[in-house]
């Protein structure tokens, strides 16, 4: 018998709907399962459950037969540096954040006018960018907690796949959604830059930030992005797509691993039977989108924390003060140099995806890897070819392919047309069901 | 991320951005580690703005 946490985001709802699941009995199964393997994990920074068990409440005393919201009793986990009215935002920092949140972002009021229930906030790297911050403790990957989450929206992505949430929200600036989609084995949108608000979010770069969701389907992810953009999900694609593929940002500008190599080639292989054409595509190099969102990211970061750095650098975590220094050093000529190079990496992309209806490639040339060993660490930081569409602004889809030979899950990215998540999520849950060796109910042997 | 391998020493108090400056001494290592990535990434972009009449900036393929 299938358990209440390990049903999908849609089929909660729909039990729900359909009266033959107590959103108070799902969130308190929900609320079992993180006592139960949130001290390995460490996914959650603060759980709110007598919040959740009011919202719940209110759920069951406003069921009616017939049409719900479509997220009517789905609990689900904010990243935690995006603001939630009566909740502290700490950004994971020790810089003594303690004031509770006026207002709710825009975004998470959404979730919540859709019927969702808040339960808590998640863990992340300091600010979206560093490290964990001296106070707080690290987060795990729930299919080996040996293992690295990804970053920078650590808790979410664990949260979702140990299946303590069926939703949760991130933040993706340099690929913060796709790195932790990628290494928790879960399906994560990027959408285009500036689709759905980022007030009441902290920012870590304007000119990229984006807020997005994260659950265990395309289907799951589609329904959540419904109520933060606006409209309804559409299904998925009724014909095989026709797709353009892009080697050289992780074959060549980087160095795969053979199992990622293997999983994507065998990712390849299982659309190519299903039906659909993959075509070689190109564009500019890693190393130039890599220095020109980075260039991009620091000089915006640091502009928010100079002030803060100024006044009290030992409240930031060493890592991330350090990140954080760089953009002092970046010039205004190197910071606009980047800037009209954007243009011009986004023309490519739009070129790229000319004649196909989305573009895939790796989110990572390398698995996810042990969190004590810090050479594999480094490169894994070193492994991403996420920036590309923060540089860019094209919305991405980050979903699982299969496993590695250590048992952690591995992924792949496809890139859409600039507001066309729609088509973009039809193709997503298109090649997710043609998939040979994933499927959303794998789940980690917690 | 780039991460320097080693920590260099070049990096003194008058090349710090004023922004920075009064962080010298008690934070070098964090200061030379930035420095040394926001060099990597100056030469990583001049590379590339020599190379700003590519045809793919009037969206052609590369």
């Amino acid at each position: 018998m299938t358990s209440l946490t390990d049903l999908s985001l849609r089929a909660a709802r729909d039990a729900i709907a359909d009266g033959d699941l107590c959103p108070l009995e799902y969130l308190d199964a929900l609320l079992a399962r993180i006592d139960a393997h949130d001290a390995s994990c460490r996914a959650f920074i603060a759980v709110d459950a007598e919040r959740a068990r009011a919202s719940a409440w209110q759920r069951k005393r406003d069921w009616r037969k017939g049409e719900l919201p479509p997220l009517f009793g789905i609990p689900f986990a904010v990243k935690d540096i995006i603001d939630v009215e009566g909740s502290v935002t700490t950004c994971q920092s020790d810089g003594g954040f303690t004031r509770p949140a006026s207002r709710t972002a825009s975004c998470i009021q959404r979730l919540i006018e859709a019927g969702g229930i808040y339960i808590g906030k998640t863990a992340l790297g300091e600010f979206a960018l560093g490290g964990t911050g001296k106070a707080w403790p690290l987060t795990r990957n729930p299919w080996n907690t040996s293992y690295t989450p990804g970053s920078s929206s650590s808790g979410s992505g664990s949260a979702v796949a140990a299946r303590m949430v069926p939703l949760a929200i991130g933040t993706d600036t340099g690929g913060s959604i796709r790195s932790p989609v990628m290494m928790n084995g879960i399906v994560g949108l990027k959408p285009t830059f500036g689709l759905i608000p980022t007030d009441g979010v902290f920012p870590l770069a304007p000119s990229m930030d984006v807020v997005g969701p994260m659950a265990r389907s395309v289907a799951d992810v589609a329904m959540a992005f419904g109520c933060m953009a606006g409209g309804a999900h559409v299904g998925g694609a009724d014909r095989a797509p026709r797709l353009g593929r892009i080697e050289h940002l992780w074959r060549s500008d980087l160095r795969p691993s053979p199992d990622m190599e293997q999983a994507i080639d065998r990712a390849y292989s299982d659309m190519v039977e299903a039906g659909a054409t993959l075509e070689e595509r190109r564009l500019p190099s890693m190393e130039m989108f890599s220095a020109v969102g980075w260039t991009t990211l620091f000089a915006e970061a640091f502009a928010i924390h100079w002030s803060r750095i100024a006044d009290r650098p030992d409240l930031f975590d060493p890592s991330t003060l350090e990140l954080l220094l760089t953009g002092a050093f970046v010039s205004a000529a190197d910071f606009i140099a980047a800037r009209d190079m954007r243009g011009g990496l986004a023309a490519a992309l739009d070129h790229a995806l000319q004649d196909v209806d989305a573009l895939v490639t790796a989110v990572s040339a390398l698995p996810p890897c042990r969190l004590d060993d810090a050479d594999a660490m480094a490169a894994l930081d070193k492994a991403s070819t996420r920036v590309v569409c923060n540089v860019t602004g094209h919305p991405a889809l980050a979903l699982p392919v299969g496993l590695s030979s250590d048992g952690l899950p591995l992924g792949i990215q496809i890139i859409g047309a600039k507001f066309r998540e729609r088509e973009l999520l039809a193709v997503g849950e298109w090649i997710e069901g043609n998939l040979s060796a994933w499927n959303p109910t794998m789940a980690p042997p917690l | 991320m780039e991460t320097p391998a080693t920590v260099h020493s070049d990096i003194d108090d008058s090349s710090l951005p004023d922004d920075v400056a009064h962080l010298a001494g008690r934070w070098d290592e964090a200061l030379t580690a930035a420095a040394v990535r926001a060099r990597g990434l100056r030469q990583t972009l001049a590379k590339y703005r020599r190379d700003e009449r590519r045809p793919w900036f009037d969206g052609a393929e590369p």
